[in-house]
């Protein structure tokens, strides 16, 4: 299938009326063609990607379902989009059309149960300079993409570790430095050792907050971009280490 | 009083043209060749180390240069590290992975932890010998705010024309509103929706073959006026970073400025005359054209009068 995406216009009139249009997104009724009224608000790229289905989520999914399903759409969108670049990756209006109108079930079922304030911004649009990692689809393309391991038997094995939980993975994409991969994988791959070793798979949240905030402070008098993943990956594991013992005390 | 600034504030001397961590020396890097292939920009970097201490630490192995390679536009980043012995290095990008801009860091990073860094080139105001100053592995010793090399050097030697675009847009009072800050790599002119019509009709008009001029003169000229002085504020102001993104960055800004470098004309210049000037002595050739279009009018009435007498 070719991907589509919307009109530079129209994704402006979208965004420009959330409020007003709140309630379609709450209904989720097909109502974007509508809106547009029989104009052209969207257009047919040349990227062709293989057909695929999300997996909804079911109602009332406990955190650790949203994690399994986050997972289980980063693999099949992943491997449907592969082919896509970084650069096309980046647009706006090819995210946010497939949010509003081709995975529009999805989306509602993911985020539309149980809203804040900014989930129709945020999840269906994209905001600000990290906005790709939160769109509703985007977010799952560009978690394949920094995670993805090319070597490794299962590629998706970091994918994985980030989305142990939410937070987790909010804690880590939300910083700049996400963008490079040696960075993620360097911590990640720390994470994963140190949640293997010390057998904690559950409760890992406010230490990992700790580590990344550590992390932030290195960055600070350290080129993070330049220690490679492996140094990266000691660092981390050392650090929850360290946190973890002083919790223990 | 030499003071610090605030941002960027190591507990180490790094050496960095905005500090004085260092009595001397210096860390530049610089591009020394672009390459495009077919699939993949290839590029050559040099870097400009003076700092005795620093490059000794680098001829040991213990430091190296680095080089932070990010695209904003497409959420690129990633690290090329120099050989201890070169001065220049190759990066290769594959072409789908940047677009438009890159932005190049360089940094002199320790590779392990040096305790008692103490180099004879050192401000001593701030870091004397008695003080025990130790840098982990990684740490920052130089840096280098870089240098942004647009990959659109085709686009920007395209017409003035192909900068500016004229939409309609629900407007009650103003019937003319440039927006040079808008999503847009061009300078966007919304106008009225009767304003516009009128506009379209007019570009459209093949009676009158002089009134592409006069429309120039009437909406690019006021335009490009307003552009040129907020430039002309703009490039006095000392630009960060944030500014090169978000405004100096943008195609239109590049387009004007590349236009006026090639003139040899300068922003000290009244922005009437270089807008003037960049179209092609406008006000000259409107004033002509207008009446040209008068003359043909009027001999076209004449015409008609006479073929009226027939």
């Amino acid at each position: 299938m070719y991907l589509c995406y919307f009109d530079e216009k129209a994704y402006e009139d979208l965004e420009n009326n959330i409020v007003k249009n709140k309630d379609h997104y709450f209904d989720n009724d097909d109502w974007v063609s509508e809106h547009f009224k029989g104009k052209n608000y969207f257009h047919r790229s040349r990227i062709e990607v293989n057909s695929v289905e999300l997996q909804h989520l079911p109602a009332n999914a406990s955190e650790s379902m949203k994690n399994e399903n986050d997972l289980i759409n980063v693999r099949l969108l992943y491997n449907a989009f592969k082919d896509l670049t970084p650069f096309q990756a980046c647009s706006k209006e090819l995210w946010s059309y497939l949010a509003h109108v081709q995975f529009k079930d999805y989306v509602h079922s993911r985020w539309m149960r149980n809203p804040g304030k900014r989930t129709i911004a945020t999840r269906y649009f994209v905001n600000g300079s990290q906005g790709i990692f939160h769109n509703a689809i985007s977010r799952l393309w560009w978690f394949g993409h920094i995670t993805y391991q090319h070597d490794e038997k299962n590629p998706y094995k970091l994918t994985k570790v980030l989305l142990t939980n939410q937070q987790v993975c909010m804690d880590l994409i939300d910083e700049p430095y996400s963008f490079n991969r040696e960075i993620v994988k360097g911590m990640l791959t720390g994470l994963k050792r140190f949640m293997d070793d010390y057998e904690i798979y559950r409760g890992i949240t406010d230490i990992w907050r700790d580590c990344v905030q550590y992390i932030n402070r290195k960055g600070a008098i350290v080129n993070l971009d330049a220690l490679g993943a492996d140094t990266l990956s000691d660092t981390v594991y050392d650090t929850l280490k360290k946190y973890h013992n002083k919790r223990q005390k | 009083m030499a003071t610090r600034r605030k941002k960027f504030d190591y507990p180490h001397p790094v050496l960095w043209k905005n500090n004085d961590d260092y009595d001397c020396g210096h860390f530049t890097i610089k591009k020394t060749s672009a390459e495009e292939a077919e699939d993949e920009l290839r590029f050559r970097f040099s870097y400009d180390l003076t700092s005795e201490g620093l490059e000794q630490l680098v001829r040991e192995n213990k430091a190296k240069v680095f080089l932070r390679i990010e695209c904003r536009h497409t959420a690129y980043r990633k690290s090329f590290a120099f050989d201890y012995d070169e001065k220049e290095i190759q990066v290769v990008i594959k072409a789908q992975d940047v677009y438009k801009s890159i932005t190049i860091k360089g940094y002199v990073n320790a590779l392990e932890n040096i305790t008692r860094f103490h180099l004879p080139e050192h401000n001593k105001m701030y870091f004397d010998n008695s003080m025990s100053i130790s840098v982990d592995g990684g740490g920052v010793l130089a840096y280098d705010d870089g240098i942004t090399v647009y990959l659109d050097s085709k686009e920007i030697q395209k017409p003035l024309s192909s900068i500016i675009s004229f939409q309609r847009a629900d407007l009650d009072q103003d019937t003319i509103m440039p927006k040079f800050d808008d999503y847009s790599e061009k300078i966007v002119v919304f106008l009225r929706e009767d304003i516009y019509e009128k506009y379209y009709d007019m570009q459209n008009e093949p009676n009158i073959p002089h009134i592409k001029r006069h429309l120039v003169g009437i909406t690019v000229f006021p335009v490009l006026v307003e552009a040129l002085s907020m430039m002309k504020n703009h490039e006095k102001e000392a630009s960060s970073e944030e500014d090169e993104d978000d405004y100096k960055g943008k195609l239109w800004y590049r387009v004007i400025k590349k236009k006026i470098e090639d003139k040899n004309l300068s922003f000290e210049d009244p922005p009437v005359l270089l807008a003037n000037e960049l179209l092609g002595n406008v006000i000259l050739s409107s004033m002509h054209s207008i009446k040209e279009s008068f003359q043909d009018a009027f001999s076209g009435e004449q015409t008609d009068q006479m073929s009226g007498g027939d």
